[in-house]
């Protein structure tokens, strides 16, 4: 009797709106699009334009689910991540914290009470990252004059000529693309402007980048009628086009108006910081100016906008000095390693209690000022096998096995925290593990803040000293 | 015990999926399975697919396209006749139908096909007949970018298909495996923008090289053409001043591996260069390939086939020969080529067994069918008629080359069924297609099928 009532069910939350464009792709490369509408007793249910009644996938031959980004999820934000040791990531809030475990608090998945031996960081001041613009869709939204050739979600010049789009950019955002070329690129990346095309870009910034290298520069307007515009030379980066496999590279630009810092990075690889020395500029748009006038030499594709917390990018680069022991950071950047104690409330205020080893008293820290928490690396249980990752539509992804999709939640079991449910609001993406991604994974991210460089042994010093 | 059930039959279901179908869809759903009913009126199909729990009930407005994935086991014959259909409406494309010729009279040609028995064809509307001593193809296309290899790291950035030709964004070559045979005819038709500037390759050992050593090479450098084998530049420097004015040309080689074999490249119908005395029969290479020279402007390749060849070079046109213009002015009667170069004027009486009897001014004479070339079917193109369009037609692909166009009415995991007003209801062995297309009038989907995108480049 459970197969008709889950299947009326389905069609019925099947047609409560148009097809999504929800993406299941099988393992030998089939492609179903539609709104997926369930996940159960080893089948997947999409309800695909082309069948009047959902169609039953088989879930073994899954390679990867898909489903259709959604623009605004209501739910609260959580500021807190956990980084568990097997390259987990959960979105959450610190609630409590023992000798034993962490005690963390999901709007997804209800509270969690995680060993802290599974646990390799907890990230405080962490806020979701709201994406403004993801495309290109089509050429028109860049491009109404066709100079480039939109395919396959890609921008492709034909000539020397820009496209632009008003974005609307805030003051502090991340600007992310893909950026291909065949032979030499040739391109200027204009951001934080209201010109018209690139070469009238007389008040905003200009990424150059070229088979020499990646220069930025800030493009500053002329005192009076009868000056030219300015152009200082803000940094960059020295790699050149030989540096980059495939003939290709993700550009990453981070900017803070407010701080008037941009930050540069190439293929994930932070390649300076650099400060504009002039009030920053109000511009909302961006233009890519093609400095080609050969066909098909830069292509653009996965362009990304996020508003950018710069708070949050500062604390993950923070190292981790010592496994042995847990370290506390505050984010003023100072260290204490030693044992995190416990997590305890005090009127509306709560605070860590940390030990360490060159201090007689217990140190006691509020949480308001903590940055993030390592704790000691511990015996892992024995790891069960986990068929799928799920990334979360807010951030974060977490291995799941046994996995059930319903209408309103994702129920699968977790290796180490065991059987989780859901919210299937924050479902974003359901991919099958393969070996290489099963592997723990290193978070150790790159110091690029210089309060990086203080070394534990300094901190303790300091502390001795005070 | 439900899903354990699934989960053991599965690997059992899975060893079997090596002659599935891939259903393909405008948005890009693609499913793998059999067919197992179609019913156009409704305008859907039934399938089954080890993917997927019981039988699928799709609608058919937006199928593209079904790629089908069975052995053929094609029979020897004498000869292979094909016959070109008159287009239909607007269309350009043309429909051929191959088998063996059975027979002609005023109101037909009848093939023997061993994939659909014997058809009986209106002759109003077949344009021509062409009798080839072997099979006529080993390639037609291209149909879209499947089963081409760039030189570049991904094929998509360095070509496009566009109206059924592939278009260059790049300097990276496009290759693909199409194994020659000892005696084969490789063809395509290149087009440029303001010069020619591109190399074609045949017969080399890597798809992956922009200037692979192994094999021919063409070099057309704007007049220019270079014919290098195996990377040696010693078969032919010679200039084609006509390119100069032109933004296309068909390029023609006739290859004979064997050492005593005469090879020859001709470019738009006529001969350009021969020559022999290569020993090729040694060459394993499979590889076509086509480099564009420069990246600043695109090149578009088309109407690339690759068929068996006979050893005979195509016979000298009256077109080309002022000796023979005005041959068989005024006289009436059929225009009768036989495939040593010959002609003559008769009416063909009929064929039995493999022989045409002709009737001429001098008597009757027989000639045997493979030894015909082709034979002119109407005194004047006036009397060809289109065939009429269904909308439930569809275009299926034989895996020999070429297609039909028919309105189909069945369609199982063996046979296809349809009709057409060329040659009536008839039932297809489906092993004889790779591919059937459907909605074929549709400007949408066939927008999508040929490539899409603006303009021809």
């Amino acid at each position: 009797m459970r197969a008709p009532f889950l299947l009326s069910a389905l069609a019925c939350f099947a047609f409560q709106s148009a097809f999504a464009n929800d993406l299941i792709i099988l393992k030998n490369g089939d492609r179903f699009s539609g709104t997926i509408v369930g996940l159960s007793s080893g089948l997947v249910q999409i309800q695909s334009p082309h069948s009047d009644q959902p169609l039953s996938i088989v879930s073994d031959e899954l390679e990867n689910l898909s489903f259709e980004e959604v623009e605004t999820i209501e739910a609260p934000a959580h500021s807190h991540q956990v980084n568990l040791r097997n390259g987990n990531v959960i979105p959450g809030e610190v609630t409590g914290l023992d000798a034993q475990n962490l005690q963390f608090k999901t709007w997804f998945a209800g509270p969690l009470s995680i060993p802290r031996s599974q646990i390799k960081s907890v990230f405080y001041g962490v806020t979701p990252q709201r994406l403004l613009y993801q495309g290109p869709d089509n050429l028109e939204e860049w491009d109404p004059d066709e100079a480039w050739e939109f395919r396959d979600g890609s921008l492709t010049s034909n000539s020397q000529s820009s496209i632009a789009q008003n974005l609307d950019l805030p003051n502090r955002f991340i600007l992310r693309f893909h950026l291909s070329w065949p032979n030499s690129p040739s391109i200027r990346i204009h951001f934080c402007t209201d010109a018209e095309e690139g070469k009238e870009n007389h008040d905003g910034y200009s990424l150059y980048f070229s088979s020499r290298g990646a220069t930025l520069q800030r493009a500053l307007p002329p005192g009076t009628d009868e000056d030219k515009p300015q152009i200082q030379i803000l940094g960059g980066s020295s790699k050149s086009t030989s540096d980059f496999k495939g003939r290709q590279t993700t550009v990453e630009l981070r900017v803070d108006r407010i701080t008037r810092r941009i930050m540069l990075y190439l293929d994930g690889e932070l390649q300076g910081s650099f400060l504009d020395p002039n009030p920053a500029p109000a511009g909302k748009k961006v233009i890519f100016e093609s400095q080609s006038s050969v066909r098909g030499q830069i292509t653009l594709s996965e362009i990304k906008l996020h508003e950018w917390d710069a708070v949050t990018q500062r604390l993950r680069v923070e190292p981790r000095q010592d496994e042995e022991s847990d370290t506390l950071t505050t984010d003023e950047g100072d260290r204490y390693s030693g044992q995190i104690l416990e997590r305890f409330e005090s009127g509306e205020n709560s605070s860590f209690k940390v030990k360490s080893p060159l201090l007689e008293q217990i140190v006691t820290i509020p949480e308001k000022c903590s940055a993030i928490l390592y704790f000691a690396e511990g015996t892992l249980p024995k790891n069960s096998k986990s068929s799928y990752r799920l990334s979360l539509a807010s951030g974060g992804e977490i291995d799941l096995s046994e996995i059930q999709l319903t209408k309103k939640s994702l129920t699968g079991k977790h290796p180490w925290l065991g059987k989780l449910t859901i919210d299937r609001q924050v479902v974003g993406k359901i991919s099958r593990l393969n070996e290489e991604k099963k592997t723990v994974r290193e978070e150790a991210p790159k110091a690029d803040d210089p309060r990086a460089l203080k070394s534990a042994q300094q901190l303790r010093l300091q502390i001795e000293a005070n | 015990m439900r899903s354990l059930f699934l989960f053991l039959t599965l690997p059992l279901a899975l060893a079997a999926n090596e002659n599935l179908s891939r259903l393909t869809f405008l948005d890009q759903t693609v499913i793998s399975g059999t067919v197992t009913h179609i019913d156009p009126e409704k305008g859907i199909l039934k399938m089954t697919s080890p993917f997927l729990k019981g039988e699928a009930v799709l609608k058919m407005d937006e199928l593209l396209d079904i790629q089908l994935n069975k052995d053929a086991d094609v029979p020897e014959s004498d000869h292979h006749a094909l016959a070109t259909v008159e287009h239909h409406y607007d269309n350009p494309f043309e429909d051929t139908i191959r088998g063996s010729l059975i027979g002609v009279d005023d109101q037909s040609v009848t093939l023997h096909t061993w994939y659909a028995g014997k058809l009986r064809l209106d002759r109003f509307m077949v344009k021509a007949l062409d009798i080839y001593a072997n099979s006529p193809s080993l390639y037609h296309g291209p149909n879209g970018l499947d089963g081409w290899v760039s030189s570049g790291r991904q094929l998509k950035n360095d070509w496009s298909f566009k109206k059924r030709a592939l278009v260059s964004k790049t300097n990276n070559s496009i290759a693909r495996e199409v194994e020659m045979s000892e005696r084969s005819k490789f063809s395509f038709r290149a087009h440029w923008q303001d010069d020619a500037y591109f190399r074609a390759t045949f017969l080399s050992t890597s798809g992956k090289s922009r200037h692979p050593s192994s094999g021919y090479s063409l070099q057309v450098n704007r007049t220019y053409l270079n014919l290098s084998r195996n990377g040696q530049n010693n078969l032919m420097h010679q200039s084609a001043p006509q390119l100069r004015e032109q933004t296309n040309a068909l390029f023609e080689f006739y290859i004979d591996r064997r050492p005593e074999g005469i090879n020859a490249i001709y470019i738009d119908g006529k001969k350009f260069h021969e020559w022999d005395g290569v020993d090729d029969t040694l060459m394993k290479g499979k590889w076509i390939l086509f480099s564009p020279q420069t990246s600043n402007k695109a090149i578009k390749i088309s109407d690339i086939i690759v068929s068996l060849w006979d050893g005979r070079l195509p016979i000298i046109t009256d077109a080309e020969n002022p000796d023979a213009t005005g041959l068989f002015e005024g006289m009436e009667g059929q225009r009768i080529d036989l495939a040593n170069g010959d002609s003559l004027l008769g009416k063909i009486m009929g064929v039995n067994e493999g022989a045409t009897k002709v009737k001429t001014s001098l008597g009757d004479v027989i000639i045997p069918v493979n030894r015909l070339r082709s034979f002119q079917l109407h005194e004047s193109e006036e009397t060809l008629k289109e065939p009429r369009m269904y909308k439930e037609d569809v275009r299926a692909w034989f895996t020999e080359g070429g297609f039909v166009t028919l309105k189909i009415a069945r369609l199982n995991d063996k046979k296809i069924a349809g009709y057409s007003q060329v040659f009536g209801d008839a039932e297809f062995d489906l092993t004889a297609f790779s591919r059937i297309e459907f909605n074929i009038w549709d400007n949408d989907l066939n927008e999508e099928r040929d490539g899409g995108g603006d303009g021809d480049w």
